[in-house]
């Protein structure tokens, strides 16, 4: 069976289709280490999901491999499109990815035509853009930071300029890759209480346990490019220890 | 006085063009100095500042280059021709932030691509600012470097930076694709030319008509 012909059919036009389906995934780098290992993932519509584990775990690389990125090999659909070149552009329409580096996110000068790019390319009309882009900027809480240059900004503000840039577009799913990193207390819980309120699916990629525990009901956690365990937030934190004395195989 | 983005910059090139198109006379040369001047106190950019910044290159580079190879009549018009082009591009410097450059840029109908490279230049050219100041600290907190080693470490950090800037770019390649680039720049926010602006510039465009043509 191919894979763009389970549940409705290619295109995802239907919403009964899963947001992820990810089975029997391997990556391999140019240089021939494995990155992943026979990945098995769903996620339902709504649903958050947190792929923990410590660094070089593999959880950016999934992230990539959902969004076409990089190809690995097996079965990836992202609302019953296989991730393939010919399904990236639809694929991409409805997923919102946030990069760990802010600065890699925000590519132009100022804030405002930031987060319009996304409306922009769609072909939406100037006032529409103009009218998105307020209304994302007040979600998160920096109204009036239209014409901010987005050099100058606090590393928690361009995380939540970037937040802004996914939701003025609507995605069904955000792809969140370290959504915290690097932040402060405060800026952490302004970024967490915004991402609290979305109802779309999502795939939190962290090693922030209390973050990983608010925002998501359910987890896996991999090591060495591979899903060791599935279940609450709570209960994989044990793994954390275990991969840190050597313990996990 | 806030002037629109899009007329500094297009009276910029209508004076940039007019001045430095021949012929070099006197009177002419004097009415383009007045047309400048006028510009400058239109755009409240201070004058002497701009004097000075827009004096010194073209003067060192008249001096250095000039006395060479150069008959003595052109090297009052090669002064001439880099002084206006200078002092314009000061002024809109000054008079302009990057973003409504792009702007006025934007709503001169400039093509989309060329902006585009514009706005990512403005946008990591601090960033690879920072880049070098980390690198030269960096040396500095591990003890500095001798001089008969410089070179051998100055060839060390710029491939850093070379590989930096690499990196960053095949990010931002990455973030645009995620982001759904199709080619279309977002429109730059900048207060939009008034009736008494564009009037300006029309009147602008005739007296440097006039002043050819007569």
């Amino acid at each position: 069976m191919h894979a763009g012909d389970v549940g409705t059919g290619v295109g995802g036009g239907s919403r009964c289709v899963e947001p992820v389906v990810v089975s029997g995934l391997s990556y391999a780098y140019p240089d021939g280490k494995a990155a992943l290992r026979g990945i098995d993932l769903r996620v339902g519509f709504g649903e958050k999901v947190a792929v923990l584990g410590p660094n070089g775990a593999g959880k950016s690389t999934l992230l990539k491999c959902l969004v076409g990125v990089i190809r690995g090999v097996g079965r990836v659909e992202v609302f019953g499109m296989p991730v393939e070149p010919r399904y990236l552009k639809q694929i991409r329409s409805r997923v919102g990815v946030l990069l760990q580096d802010p600065d890699d996110q925000l590519f132009l000068p100022r804030v405002y035509e930031d987060v319009a790019f996304g409306p922009t390319q769609r072909g939406w009309s100037d006032d529409a853009v103009r009218e998105a882009v307020l209304r994302a900027l007040a979600e998160v809480g920096l109204e009036g930071f239209e014409t901010r240059s987005t050099y100058n900004l606090s590393l928690g503000e361009k995380k939540r300029v970037a937040l802004a840039g996914l939701l003025v577009t609507n995605p069904e799913l955000y792809l969140l890759d370290e959504p915290t990193s690097g932040l402060d207390p405060s800026a952490r819980e302004a970024l967490l209480s915004h991402l609290e309120r979305l109802s779309a699916a999502m795939v939190v990629a962290t090693h922030d346990l209390d973050a990983a525990a608010r925002l998501c009901k359910r987890a896996v956690f991999m090591h060495e490019g591979a899903v060791k365990a599935e279940g609450s937030v709570e209960e994989l934190a044990a793994f954390y220890e275990k991969s840190r004395s050597g313990l996990l195989t | 006085m806030r002037v629109a983005p899009e007329t500094v910059v297009a009276a910029a090139v209508m004076v940039a063009v007019s001045s430095v198109l021949p012929p070099y006379e006197p009177p002419r040369m004097a009415l383009h100095v007045l047309l400048l001047a006028l510009w400058l106190v239109v755009l409240a950019v201070p004058l002497k500042r701009v004097a000075i910044r827009a004096l010194w290159l073209p003067a060192v580079i008249f001096a250095w280059y000039g006395g060479r190879s150069l008959g003595a009549a052109w090297r009052w018009e090669t002064f001439w021709v880099l002084l206006v082009l200078l002092q314009v591009g000061i002024v809109l410097g000054d008079a302009l932030t990057p973003a409504e450059l792009i702007a006025g840029l934007q709503r001169l109908r400039c093509p989309s691509a060329l902006l585009f490279l514009l706005a990512l230049m403005v946008r990591y050219m601090n960033r690879l600012a920072d880049s070098v100041r980390e690198v030269h600290r960096s040396m500095l907190l591990r003890g500095g470097v001798r001089a008969r080693h410089l070179p051998r470490v100055l060839a060390g950090a710029s491939h850093v930076l070379l590989v930096r800037v690499y990196r960053g770019a095949e990010s931002v390649e990455t973030a645009m694709e995620l982001r759904g680039y199709e080619a279309r720049l977002p429109l730059f926010l900048a207060p939009r030319a008034s009736q008494a602006e564009l009037c300006m510039l029309a009147t602008l465009a005739l007296v440097l008509v006039a002043v050819h043509v007569a």
